[in-house]
């Protein structure tokens, strides 16, 4: 029996992201996920555009079973929006593709015709594929997770502390800008189109705030590091074990053999 | 490798890779600010200067992360983001071998954090985000020198015009890390 609000879905934070227990993706091993990640990045800008769409229909399909939350969207969607506003720029503005019929010409040269929108639309497609690809992967692998991948690959020690600090500071940080950001809002900054000159200020104020409150962050870690008497990163860290199933051998090995006909063609 | 010296580079790595997925943030804030714009490049200039080899390897690494937040492709974000190498790494030599003072106390400083904190390495590092961009199509090929323009013209901005504030009020805090010390023994 779950609690009423959520009906026993909890949802747990991870590095970013907020996820599901109950998503199908969190049975998969974070091997088996990360090799899928590879995979789709590499391939997804050289293969045709058939295997582009439906690899974009299995990350929809993906996404579905994952039970991603409408926060992790709202904090996806602006960043893949502002990067398709850069693609489009480049390809709708800056262009001279000569395949189909011509639209029209720019007084500087560069035009747009019927290809123009194909080929934007492709490189746009492509885009999103490795990005829903990182997303789902983000979205179900905890930071613990993470670390537990790393020492399953037998990274040395300094690599496993190092990305461990490194993935849990980051979750510090966040909220310490975020609340940066609300102390600010609390004084009255208003955060809409400013400026120039004044939007570079409140960039150096922000900026500021922040790299003190970093600041602030390393001296306490060093401190307590230092009176603890660790001096190199040679203690062991404890960390879940990864379990494995057939399914996640077949995964990685069918990942494997797609990149390896990938790099041989 | 000294625990204060991965402390330093863990927390640097994660001040970056908030930094670059924050630029969204800032962009709809800051009107009209063009393509290359990433609020982590005055911070990364300042890294290289105090941190030396930490501050570049975290401006690397924090920027790959952060790239793969904002969703860019992973074989795309592991080459573009190399240009922050050169954008970290060449003040932190300049500084380094020509002995210049991080707070920008004398004319020198200043000379040399122009010259190398803000021009070269702006050069360098917009030359090879422009062509990363074009080489793997995101803009089209031909569009090549408009787009090191804006690259060359955000860097430009916020590194000379961010950094040296970074440098100048944020020194003292940075001078009290160990891995300040370390460097600088």
């Amino acid at each position: 029996m779950g609690c009423p609000s959520c009906g026993g879905d909890f949802r747990i934070k991870g590095m970013l992201f907020y996820f599901s227990e109950r998503s199908l993706l969190r049975k998969i091993n974070p091997c088996a996920l990360l090799s899928t990640l590879i995979m789709v990045n590499l391939i997804s800008f050289y293969v045709s555009r058939g295997v582009v769409i439906a690899t974009m229909v299995l990350m929809i399909g993906s996404a579905w079973v994952s039970k991603l939350e409408l926060r992790t969207w709202r904090l996806i969607l602006p960043l893949m929006t502002g990067f398709l506003f850069i693609i489009t720029i480049g390809y709708f503005f800056f262009s001279q593709i000569s395949s189909g019929v011509m639209l029209w010409k720019y007084p500087w040269g560069d035009f747009v015709t019927t290809g123009t929108f194909i080929a934007m639309m492709d490189v746009a497609l492509r885009y999103l594929v490795c990005a829903m690809a990182t997303v789902l992967f983000l979205a179900n692998v905890r930071e613990s997770e993470l670390i537990a991948l790393f020492q399953s690959l037998r990274f040395p020690g300094l690599v496993l502390w190092t990305f461990a600090l490194i993935f849990r500071s980051v979750g510090l940080l966040v909220s310490d800008f975020e609340r940066i950001i609300e102390v600010l809002r609390g004084r009255g900054v208003g955060f809409r189109k400013t400026s120039l000159p004044e939007g570079f200020t409140l960039l150096r104020n922000i900026l500021w705030a922040f790299m003190v409150s970093a600041f602030v962050r390393m001296d306490g870690l060093n401190q307590t590091l230092y009176l603890r008497g660790i001096r190199k990163p040679i203690t062991p860290i404890t960390t879940r074990k990864l379990s494995w199933t057939w399914l996640d051998i077949g995964i990685i090995l069918f990942n494997l053999l797609i990149i390896l006909w990938f790099l041989r063609n | 490798m000294d625990i204060s010296k991965v402390v330093v580079l863990g927390i640097c790595t994660a001040v970056m890779a908030i930094l670059c997925t924050s630029a969204a943030f800032f962009m709809t804030i800051i009107p009209g600010v063009p393509i290359g714009f990433c609020p982590a490049v005055p911070v990364m200039v300042a890294f290289g200067i105090w941190f030396g080899g930490i501050g570049v390897a975290s401006a690397y690494i924090g920027c790959a992360i952060g790239g793969l937040l904002k969703g860019f492709p992973l074989n795309y974000t592991l080459v573009v983001v190399a240009g922050d190498i050169f954008m970290a790494g060449i003040p932190y030599l300049a500084f380094k071998l020509l002995k210049s003072d991080p707070l920008l106390n004398g004319w020198k400083d200043w000379l040399v954090f122009i010259t190398f904190g803000v021009l070269i390495n702006g050069i360098i590092a917009s030359l090879w985000g422009a062509g990363t961009m074009t080489y793997f199509r995101l803009w089209p090929g031909t569009s090549f020198m408009v787009l090191w323009a804006q690259y060359l013209i955000i860097t430009f901005l916020m590194a000379g015009a961010i950094s040296p504030f970074v440098l100048r009020y944020l020194t003292p805090y940075a001078r009290k890390s160990n891995a300040y010390k370390l460097r600088a023994a």
